[in-house]
């Protein structure tokens, strides 16, 4: 029956018409569906966000002149909503209160050796233990390698990312971020089946999740004024040194001005420290020990790992940056 | 809003509800009814009509029903009271020799629904007219509930009609010029009863004779058993008889695929209430007009401004997300066209959320 078919509404992934009227196709999310079950929708801000441009499309010399700068991005075709809330809202417009800024602030995973940051030479990321049988074997003299036992920590000490303007050093790098450009918080979303959030700093102390969603997914607002987080001043005067002799980018991810600070460290959930179910679940098995940071004078025979990111968005510039991390755990 | 941020809090003059009401057209062919899944040895049941073991009433389907693509329809019951006025439609409990008990059930369970007690405590028969206070019983009935799925929030008044062949042999049932009664609750858009515990109902009539209830929200259908005239035969394809001899003498099955068998066609629109909470997402001349996708930049460059300093910032809106205080994203709309946005306009984007 054809009024049947009417009524079942398909998820699909299909473009929107855009040959008419501009129209908004929206819809609840798995979040929203599941707060709405639970009583506590409620609606109250927006974003709007431009996920499908390709900026790289925008022809500002256009030889039909300016008006034809954008025709590419304006003749982008737009997905259909997803309903995943994680899926969504990545690339989002910010309000900032003038027109006449060139150089927007940026996150860059801080990969100094002379900050206890190193990240791993493989997967640009962070290796991190499951718990403490994998710590007895593995060997935290690599760099990006994070134990389960902060007190084995040796090498990397914490993940740092650095907000900054990469301008070429013009203007330079002691000089002050724009007030209006400065990270005010941080939004960072990992998966709370594999990870805890704490702060990279001495005591590794722990923070607390806004919320975990449907998905598992949990979500950590930080905001400027949390240890976790430091300014490019007072801690970080040592900047000063660096420029004085010459080699402003020691420490520093960016030859230009300087924004906050994020400084986390991350620890396996009981789930992973106990067992391998989800290790089978979502992980791969490994039969050697190919890949693994072995210390010298142990072995492993076989060893299972999960490859997961740690999301974290800028509440002021939205900028978003996803860092990679491979969990290790070895048989008992 | 704060400048430096993508969240936007929404105004209470932001934020406003609406009601709709969203009609769909619902038919039902005959065939689909009685006959288009013939099944081989039960010329009588198709296998999109299930039965119970209960044998107190039988489902249609659209698609043979032990499919999980079938979907459910209505349902094909009837039955008859006790309890005789004077005047009224004379009961054929009296004369019943098949499920009697059954039947009694079906009846009184369907009137406390839909006709609900008098002040005495006891169940109310169904009124021809709607008048409870007088006027013609229906005692003897056929009951048609048609399924949540079609009938969504109500039926909408004036939209139903029933086609049903009435010609005296069985085997032939639409056949010949007297040999269909269309049956309508036409009219009743403006003029419905609201005596009913189950809601609003309205009359179906055959031209102008009353045969019959509908009620709007239950998604019910009462039809007296009288329904053909009495001169017609009424018997299906068990034989041909009268209804209420019919009613008597056969199980509610038997009754249910005879007056299936008569069906020629039924239709209705069905009513789906919508309530909308409209979001209007307004971005002022001097917000959302950076971007934080990766391409907005290079190095930390903006692209947009081609080197220019002075020259206007422009972004490009694609997707409305709503979120919870917590930020949590709950809804999410897309626009069919990318929309500029820059310091020389000003949008605001209406998002409607349905309940």
């Amino acid at each position: 029956m054809d009024f049947l078919d009417n009524n079942l509404k398909e998820e699909n992934m299909a473009f929107l018409d855009n040959s008419g009227d501009i129209i908004l196709d929206a819809v609840l999310t798995d979040a929203g569906r599941q707060r709405m079950a639970r009583g506590e929708f409620k609606i109250v801000k927006f974003a709007f966000c431009d996920e499908e441009i390709n900026y790289t499309t925008y022809n500002g010399n256009h030889e039909s002149g300016s008006a034809f700068a954008d025709l590419e991005i304006m003749q982008t075709p737009i997905l259909e909503s997803f309903t995943n809330n994680t899926s969504l809202m990545k690339t989002k417009l910010i309000s900032i209160n003038r027109n006449n800024i060139l150089y927007m602030p940026i996150f860059r995973l801080n990969n100094k050796s002379a900050n206890g940051a190193e990240v791993h030479a493989s997967n640009a990321g962070f290796y991190l233990s499951a718990n403490t049988n994998t710590d007895n074997k593995t060997d935290f003299n690599t760099a990006g390698v994070l134990p389960f036992n902060t007190a084995k920590v040796i090498k990397t000490e914490h993940i740092y990312i650095d907000q900054g303007l990469d301008t070429g050093g013009n203007p330079a790098i002691n000089s002050p971020i724009p007030a209006d450009l400065m990270e005010t918080a941080f939004l960072i979303r990992l998966d709370h089946r594999l990870l805890r959030l704490h702060r990279g700093i001495e005591g590794y102390s722990a923070l607390s999740n806004s919320f975990v969603d449907d998905d598992s997914i949990a979500s950590y607002y930080v905001s400027s004024t949390d240890a976790a987080v430091e300014p490019p001043i007072g801690p970080r005067d040592y900047n000063a040194d660096d420029v004085a002799d010459g080699t402003p980018t020691a420490r520093e991810m960016f030859d230009g001005p300087l924004g906050n600070r994020l400084k986390l460290f991350l620890r396996s959930s009981t789930s992973l420290q106990s067992s391998d179910a989800l290790f089978d679940e979502l992980g791969t098995a490994v039969g050697n020990d190919t890949g693994f940071p072995l210390l010298a004078g142990q072995t492993v025979a076989s060893y299972k790992h999960i490859d997961t990111v740690v999301n974290v968005v800028g509440v002021t510039s939205g900028y978003s940056i996803d860092i990679p991390v491979r969990i290790l755990r070895t048989p008992n | 809003m704060s400048a430096g941020t993508f969240f936007k809090t929404f105004s209470s003059s932001d934020r406003t509800t609406t009601r709709t009401l969203l009609h769909e057209a619902i038919p039902i062919t005959g065939t689909l009814v009685s006959g288009t899944y013939a099944q081989v040895g039960v010329p009588q049941r198709n296998a999109n009509i299930k039965t119970y073991s209960h044998g107190m009433f039988q489902s249609v389907y659209d698609y043979p029903y032990l499919s999980s693509s079938a979907n459910h329809i209505f349902d094909v019951t009837c039955g008859f009271s006790t309890n005789v006025d004077a005047g009224s439609q004379t009961s054929v409990s009296g004369t019943a020799t098949v499920q009697v008990a059954k039947k009694v059930n079906i009846y009184n369970q369907m009137a406390q629904t839909l006709v609900g007690y008098d002040t005495n405590g006891s169940i109310r028969p169904f009124d021809q007219d709607g008048d409870l206070s007088a006027g013609t019983k229906i005692h003897n009935a056929v009951f048609l509930n048609f399924s949540r799925l079609l009938v969504k929030d109500e039926i909408k008044k004036g939209s139903f009609r029933l086609d049903l062949g009435v010609n005296s042999s069985s085997a032939a049932p639409f056949a010949g010029h007297d040999g269909m009664t269309y049956i309508t609750d036409a009219g009743a858009e403006t003029s419905y009863k609201v005596n009913s515990p189950a809601g609003e109902y309205g009359l179906l009539k055959s031209g102008s004779t009353n045969v019959g209830l509908i009620y709007y929200q239950a998604g019910i259908a009462v039809l007296t058993s009288s329904i053909a005239g009495a001169s017609s035969s009424f018997g299906g394809i068990v034989a041909d008889r009268v209804p209420e001899t019919c009613l008597t003498s056969e199980t509610i099955d038997v009754f249910a695929d005879s007056f299936r068998h008569r069906i020629s066609n039924v239709s209705f629109n069905n009513t789906t209430e919508l309530n909308s909470t409209i979001y209007f997402c307004r971005a002022n001349h001097n917000e959302f007009n950076y971007s934080s996708n990766p391409t907005y930049l290079t190095g930390s460059k903006i692209r947009v401004k081609n080197e220019n300093i002075l020259a206007p910032p422009k972004s490009y809106v694609t997707t409305v997300g709503l979120y919870s205080a917590d930020n949590e994203l709950l809804a999410v709309a897309k626009l069919s066209e990318p929309l500029r946005k820059d310091p020389s306009n000003e949008l605001t984007l209406r998002v409607r959320l349905d309940y």
